[in-house]
């Protein structure tokens, strides 16, 4: 196994921001936030030119796109990520039930539901998964999703209430392993665990794959734990189709798996089904990668 | 289940399951830091932890264990019980 890359960043906004952004949007409508991010985003851009660039490299490198309309993407690119915080303050702010939400592979997801067993749900940095727990409707199962530390404490109060309306709970990973017990405990109770598969969570083991083109290390925790605990595994990405409306892609990893495999390998077939996934979504939505970080190798 | 076949039990998963290198397991090799054991791989100790020696490891349990004679004492004294 590889060692993959850690992104080095953390959550945009202090804590007086994010108040003052979930104070707006009690009140006012998602597109005058759409309005001022398109104005806003240039001098953003300008701040952090080495994300910008990063997004840039991945229009002409993974998707062969010349250099100006490479520049125009990377300015969609940062509205779009900049609109789809605004749907999560707007989220927070008691409007989920606004959002319109289309569901592409919804039998499979309502099968694993309705079963007694545990499962897990991979994410990633690309649309807007933490939207996807909110517009996927059931009510049989508790999520669980696994949070960094490194978000402010103000955004992780104001996710706990909102989250916990849906049915949502939180895992925080830390270094005493608790997150490691906690997640055995969720599954076995038939809940599901959601965790982005892009990020590392606390290990450096990764499986380097083909993806879009190239090569990228894609970390082995989530696919590890959903082999070795004998658990099925969806990937589920959350797509940004309009002003109030998503596209939530459900994509089954575990189906006619092989079991009797060793579980590296079983791990290792898991990811190879993720990064197909995730580059059938980058094909189809180009523009809603957000990863500000060189992905590859 | 004596000292012995415990040891031998759990450096064997630790060498083939884990992937630590055999040279690196001494009684002193702190977990985390000399035999490189990371949250992932403490998936997989957990589960064969209950299947070699059936009992579930608990994290309250966990947190004063530091090299791998701590966590050989802990495993002979859960099993022993």
């Amino acid at each position: 196994m590889e060692q993959a890359k850690a992104w080095q960043g953390t959550t945009d906004g202090g804590s007086f921001g994010q108040r003052a952004m979930l104070v707006i949007f009690r009140y006012a409508d998602v597109r005058l936030g759409y309005f001022i991010v398109a104005l806003t985003v240039p001098f953003y851009m300008l701040g952090r030119r080495k994300n910008a660039g990063a997004i840039y490299r991945y229009f002409r490198q993974r998707h062969g796109y010349g250099r100006m309309r490479s520049l125009w993407s990377v300015y969609r690119n940062h509205c779009i990520f900049g609109n789809m915080l605004i749907d999560r303050f707007a989220c927070y702010a008691g409007h989920a039930g606004r959002f319109r939400a289309t569901i592409d592979g919804e039998p499979r997801f309502d099968r694993l539901t309705a079963g007694e067993d545990g499962f897990l749900m991979g994410s990633a940095h690309a649309g807007n998964f933490e939207m996807a727990g909110y517009l996927l409707q059931q009510d049989r199962k508790k999520i669980y999703g696994l949070i960094y530390e490194g978000e402010a404490a103000v955004m992780q109060q104001q996710r706990e209430q909102i989250l916990t309306r849906h049915r949502i709970g939180m895992i925080p990973v830390r270094d005493d392993l608790s997150h490691v017990f906690r997640m055995q405990q969720v599954l076995a109770e038939g809940d599901i665990i959601c965790m982005p598969c892009d990020r590392r969570w606390g290990s450096a083991k990764a499986f380097r794959l083909p993806f879009l083109g190239g090569e990228a290390d894609f970390p082995a925790g989530p696919f590890a734990v959903a082999a070795q605990l004998g658990k099925a595994m969806i990937a589920i990405f959350a797509m940004k189709t309009g002003a109030w409306s998503y596209t939530v892609h459900v994509r089954d990893l575990s189906d006619r798996l092989d079991r009797s495999l060793p579980v590296r390998q079983l791990a290792g077939q898991l990811a190879g089904r993720y990064a197909a996934a995730l580059e059938e979504m980058l094909r189809r939505y180009p523009l809603q990668w957000f990863n500000f970080y060189d992905f590859w190798n | 289940m004596d000292r012995a076949d415990i040891e031998k039990t759990i450096n064997e998963f630790l060498v083939e399951e884990i992937e630590i290198e055999e040279n690196l397991i001494r009684d002193d090799a702190l977990l985390k830091n000399d035999l490189g054991i990371d949250s992932l791989d403490f998936v997989d100790i957990v589960v064969l932890v209950e299947r070699n020696f059936g009992f579930k490891i608990k994290a309250e349990e966990m947190t004063d264990i530091r090299t791998l004679r701590q966590f050989y004492d802990y495993i002979e004294e859960k099993v022993n019980a």
